[in-house]
């Protein structure tokens, strides 16, 4: 079965070789680590988790041995805040733009907060989540959140207290 | 987050007084007053030692700085910043008096020491006893020795050895661990505040200690153990407020050891149940138990007969609150329990049938303060027979919807204190503005939105109502779901007695009438000349830049603060650090402020003794946050986690910056999920 990846050209890589040629892509690779991190931190939690639970849902079990298909999850050290894992360059393909057919999947890496995860997605699905991520960043914070109503107020959910908690769980057994 | 609950320790400012006390209180103020005019004088001699050993030098690092927030006090580290004076001391020498070094009867004026202890004993407000204890040594001797109550507000900040050394005659302490925002399941239960090292001192030196106040902490059995078999004899009150740690059997033995006991408060607490042995010792031991508390815990084997056993041996318990037992079980407690004036509690557990059941519910006489879980429509006759004199009524965990509230409240024209959720409704706060005039405290919390009355929202409509209707609201803390400037404006105008105001916008409705709310805020601060503790929680848009600087330019007198969602981008932060001269404890949430200028902030912001932050924008290794590096403070990091609440994964929490004042040291009982910064 032929193997074909969606690559997400973070580094510009294919950008700057192809400059004159191809149309300009969306604004969606910076030229460095930090704008990276920036770029994938500005990106809505929420967006990213239903994305990435999309991706879960649509893997199939061909994925290639080489590529990591665990999340690794970034480890607190006591004594310094390490830095996040650097970002997984993908040197094996290096073809740009490849289109598989509509019903084989390919893997999807996505690096986000120190995690790389990688998911199997046909080539529909990992072009709608992309759309999904350039949606979310492009938005401005102040917009309207097209994904949950319940989280306009921005990424963190208002915290409830205990209290009121238990009282909540209870209500509901009665 | 949520504004938390505020306990005040009095309650509102004011005392009432006898006669000879007045007198006491009047001398009291001329001495401090007389200690003030000093100051000035006094303070530049205290860097110049002129062998008389009555003058102190102070040691660099030991000044320690009480705030008090009406009644309750907090006490915080601060390093001395002595400075040198020396050229004013030689001013001084040239004057003809100063050649009798005979200073010690000179800066008593005449007072002797025993009278100094008597007047001193009446002066509780913590800021005034700092700027005593700095007069001289003789004063800060006599502070030291009749310091009745310290509050500290993180147990960190000290240690139990150096409050020992400053306060060995301390009747009552009050100690808090870990941080609010663990009342909203954000901090890792592990985080900290252990009792144990603060119990073996108070076991091996505190004579005098008869009140103790644990809150926010871990407290173990063999804690109480420790404690009950040094102070158990002369224990008063034992409040384990919000603690975990602890079995029954601890009770247990405080309810056979501890005889003169007036108060067990254990409030939330989480208490792993044995059995239910302890509320019968207690029932049997105790004859002068007047406030037993075990609200909001999970303890079941709650026996009726031993609760009427403690109203028939302790005539004079004023207060019960006590987990889910059902009110039928209680008739005959309440019958007996001729004292009590205040109930909180109890279930409704047989609701389905016939209307009549609960009616047989008689409340005693004298009881003005009822909070009733699971209550619904049916059963909240049975509080109308009291209504007209209830003063406090909580309604927070009842079943109640708009129009029963509406319908209830219309009965309780003496309530000074309500606390309910926003089911309540505008519709309801209109009615509290007509009907509860001398209304001090205003509690709304948030609902759970699916199961709630439509009408229950709160907004502009029922916030203006409240503010011109209950012109003696001290204390206002709410939800809204909507909200305008025009409200908080109105706020500002009439409610000139708020010393606490807290105000969270909702997240349900997508439009808001009226952002951003600079203009209301600012009118909300300059108006409410007396606030002293102040929470705003909004959402992207909700304030401005601006807005943010306002808070900082118009905050003269709040101590602590709540932001959530607040301003734009580092400069608002940096405006508002600019001002805030009194600003001791700082919590931020969800806002867009950078490490470099969270920092940044933290050095200007000249009262900042503490300071949590979560939802920021972290950079990737935190070296930003170094920039506050300073000595005696402490800065911790709790990464990004799973938060787990009885097993069960919540959402994903951020990460969490904490900072404060200490003369401890470095931490050494952090769990893995904290990550301590210190300087180098």
């Amino acid at each position: 079965m032929s193997k074909s990846y969606v690559e997400i050209d973070f580094f510009e890589m294919e950008r700057r070789k192809n400059a004159a040629s191809k149309p300009s892509s969306p604004e969606f690779a910076p030229s460095s680590f930090r704008g990276i991190q920036n770029l994938v931190s500005r990106i809505n939690p929420q967006l990213l988790k239903t994305a990435m639970s999309a991706g879960r849902a649509w893997s199939s079990d061909n994925t290639p041995a080489w590529a990591p298909t665990s999340s690794i999850p970034p480890s607190p050290t006591r004594t310094a805040l390490t830095s996040p894992l650097p970002a997984v360059y993908n040197p094996v393909s290096r073809c740009s733009c490849v289109c598989p057919t509509a019903d084989s999947t390919a893997p999807l890496s996505i690096i986000y907060n120190g995690t790389v995860t990688v998911f199997d997605v046909p080539h529909d699905k990992a072009l709608a989540i992309m759309r999904i991520a350039e949606m979310g960043l492009l938005e401005k914070p102040a917009e309207d959140s097209v994904l949950d109503g319940n989280q306009v107020a921005g990424d963190l959910p208002m915290a409830r207290r205990k209290s009121l908690l238990r009282f909540f769980e209870k209500r509901k057994e009665r | 987050m949520t504004p938390g609950r505020y306990r005040g320790g009095g309650g509102g400012p004011s005392a009432r007084e006898s006669g000879a006390a007045a007198i006491w209180k009047g001398a009291a103020s001329f001495a401090v007053l007389l200690c003030l005019l000093m100051c000035g004088v006094l303070r530049v001699l205290w860097c110049f030692s002129l062998g008389s050993g009555n003058f102190v030098t102070p040691v660099v690092g030991e000044r320690f700085c009480e705030a008090s927030v009406n009644g309750r006090s907090e006490w915080f580290p601060e390093p001395n910043v002595c400075s040198d004076k020396r050229v004013f001391v030689s001013l001084l020498l040239a004057a003809p008096e100063m050649e009798n070094r005979n200073l010690s009867r000179m800066m008593s004026f005449g007072i002797s020491d025993v009278a100094l202890e008597c007047v001193m004993g009446y002066i509780d407000d913590p800021r005034d006893r700092d700027a005593i204890s700095q007069v001289c040594r003789r004063w800060y001797h006599i502070d030291s020795i009749t310091r009745k109550h310290i509050t500290i507000a993180l147990c960190y900040s000290t240690t139990p050895e150096r409050l020992r050394k400053r306060f060995p005659r301390l009747e009552s302490i009050k100690l808090k661990g870990k941080p609010r925002a663990a009342m909203f399941n954000l901090i890792p239960e592990d985080w900290g505040g252990y009792a144990g090292p603060w119990v073996s001192e108070i076991a091996g030196a505190f004579n005098c200690l008869k009140n103790i106040h644990f809150r926010r902490m871990i407290v173990q059995d063999a804690d109480i153990e420790v404690l009950v078999k040094a102070r158990g004899h002369m224990l008063i009150g034992l409040k384990l407020d919000k603690c975990s740690g602890f079995s029954t059997d601890a009770l247990r033995l405080v309810a056979r050891s501890c005889r003169c006991l007036r108060t067990l408060f254990l409030e939330e607490s989480s208490i792993i149940e044995n059995d239910g042995e302890w509320l019968h010792e207690l029932a049997v031991y105790n004859t002068v138990l007047e406030a037993l508390n075990f609200y909001m815990t999970e303890l079941r084997a709650v026996s009726w007969q031993d609760l009427v056993l403690l109203a028939t041996n302790c005539k004079f318990l004023t207060s019960l609150k006590i987990s889910e037992c059902d009110l039928l079980d209680l008739v005959n407690f309440f019958n007996a329990a001729t004292a009590l004036e205040e109930f909180g509690g109890g279930s409704f557990n047989e609701q389905g049938g016939e209307v009549q059941k609960y009616q047989s519910v008689r409340f005693p006489p004298r009881l003005c303060r009822l909070g009733l879980s699971y209550m619904g429509t049916n059963e909240m006759p049975i509080i109308f027979p009291c209504a007209g004199n209830l003063k406090k009524l909580d309604l927070q965990f009842t079943l109640l919807s708009t129009e029963d509230h509406c319908q209830l409240i219309q009965q309780c024209p003496n309530l000074e204190v309500l606390e309910v959720r926003n089911v309540i409704g505008d519709r309801g706060l209109e009615i509290v503005a007509q009907r509860c005039k001398k209304l001090r405290r205003l509690r709304i919390e948030r609902g759970e939105d699916e199961y709630e009355d439509e009408q229950g929202k709160v907004s502009q409509r029922g916030l203006s109502a409240v503010a011109q209707g209950c012109l003696e609201l001290q204390y206002m803390a709410v939800y809204v779901s909507d909200i305008t400037n025009a409200a908080l404006e109105c706020i500002g105008t009439f409610s000139k007695n708020l010393y606490d105001f807290r105000l969270v916008l909702l997240d349900r409705e997508e439009r808001i009438t009226d952002l951003p709310l600079d203009n209301g805020v600012r009118a909300l601060l300059r108006g409410c000349t007396k606030l002293q503790r102040f929470a705003l929680y909004l959402r992207h848009g909700g304030l401005t830049d601006v807005g943010l600087r306002y808070i900082g330019e118009f905050s003269q007198n709040i101590r602590y603060m709540l932001l959530g969602y607040v301003g734009e981008s580092d400069r608002g932060l940096l405006g508002f650090s600019r001002g805030c001269p009194d600003l001791q404890k700082l919590e931020l949430r969800g806002c867009c402020f950078s490490e470099r200028a969270l920092a940044h902030a933290v050095m200007q912001l000249t009262a900042l003794r503490y300071i949590w932050v979560q939802g920021y924008n972290a950079s990737p290794d935190g070296t930003d946050l170094l920039a506050m590096a300073r000595k005696f403070w402490n800065i911790e990091f709790i990464p990004p986690q799973q938060l787990y609440v009885e097993g069960t994964p919540v959402a994903e929490q951020p990460a969490h910056i904490l900072a404060y004042y200490s003369l401890a040291g470095r931490r050494t009982d952090y769990p893995n999920t904290v990550v301590p910064i210190y300087p180098v």
